[in-house]
């Protein structure tokens, strides 16, 4: 007789692995834009002073 | 200008236009966003799931396809380093700079997937087998360029010395890379090859799971670090310009 082979149920681990991931990924593009924005700011009001 | 010249001179002139939003950069995030959904269809619906391991396998589909991509911009981040010291032009410490911050985010991801995989597998967060400790060494030694680089004032120096050690720094990926495949006592599996005598949770890879790894690997390798090495290039020539400006007041 042939008996099934349980599959382990590891979707949390897997789940935990993709939410690390989004996290860093959204470091590192929320970084980027933060640091955009925040340049931007600054030209405007240098080039406000500058006039 | 062609879509491919357009992104030749954005990605290494710091003095390309940072008002507009080049083509060519829209065009390849938004390719990215669609070939990394369409990699994650691929290895929840095609892949198929790994019996002894269960889900928690097709994490590798990231945690390997994040270190191909660290491994790229680190990469670039040597190439970056050299032509700074061969021309002395702060444009290509920019790419270096770039392409280390990018990849250094995916040597994290590299990092907490891995932990993640071990959980159930190896039943431990951590353990301090050679290729963690290489792992853990690789991304500590990157993030100590940073505190390098906002540790020295003057820019000639911070670049130069910047630029010297993201090439040395270079060594650690390296050494990550082949330490599974020259310490016999390793428990980490090689995913691609023959995994060393005492691996543990390795996994025999059909068809289908390397069609799967090999696309990620693709993706993750070249579009992902591209993009955001672009898109990080973009802010070191606003930040020279800003730079620039602000020089020009002071002048007055």
């Amino acid at each position: 007789m042939q008996t099934a082979q349980v599959i382990p149920d590891t979707t949390a681990y897997l789940l935990l692995g993709l939410g690390v991931t989004a996290l860093v990924m959204m470091a590192i593009i929320g970084r980027i834009w933060l640091r955009w924005m925040d340049l931007r700011n600054d030209e405007a009001v240098l080039h406000d002073l500058d006039v | 200008m062609s879509v491919s010249a357009q992104a030749s001179s954005h990605l290494i002139d710091p003095g390309a236009e940072v008002n507009s939003r080049p083509r060519a950069l829209i065009v390849l995030t938004i390719v990215t966003l669609i070939l990394t959904a369409v990699g994650v269809v691929l290895w929840i619906a095609y892949a198929g799931v790994d019996v002894m391991q269960g889900n928690v396998q097709r994490i590798f589909y990231i945690h390997v396809s994040s270190f191909a991509g660290a491994f790229v911009a680190l990469g670039g981040g040597v190439v970056g380093g050299f032509l700074y010291l061969w021309k002395r032009a702060p444009k290509w410490d920019h790419f270096a700079l770039s392409c280390i911050e990018v990849g250094f985010g995916l040597s994290l991801i590299n990092l907490f997937t891995g932990m993640v995989w071990a959980r159930p597998i190896w039943n431990t967060w951590w353990t301090w087998d050679p290729r963690l400790t290489s792992a853990a060494i690789q991304t500590l030694t990157y993030a100590a360029y940073f505190m390098l680089r906002t540790g020295i004032e003057n820019p000639d120096t911070r670049r130069r010395l910047a630029s010297v050690y993201g090439i040395l720094a270079f060594s650690t990926v390296v050494i990550t890379f082949i330490i599974i495949r020259i310490r016999p006592d390793t428990i980490h599996p090689a995913v691609i090859g023959a995994s060393p005598q005492n691996a543990e949770g390795g996994f025999e890879l059909s068809s289908s799971m390397l069609a799967t790894l090999s696309y990620t690997m693709i993706v993750w390798s070249v579009f992902v670090p591209m993009v955001l090495v672009w898109w990080r290039i973009r802010v070191e020539n606003l930040n020279e310009r800003v730079n620039a400006l602000r020089a020009q007041i002071l002048e007055k």
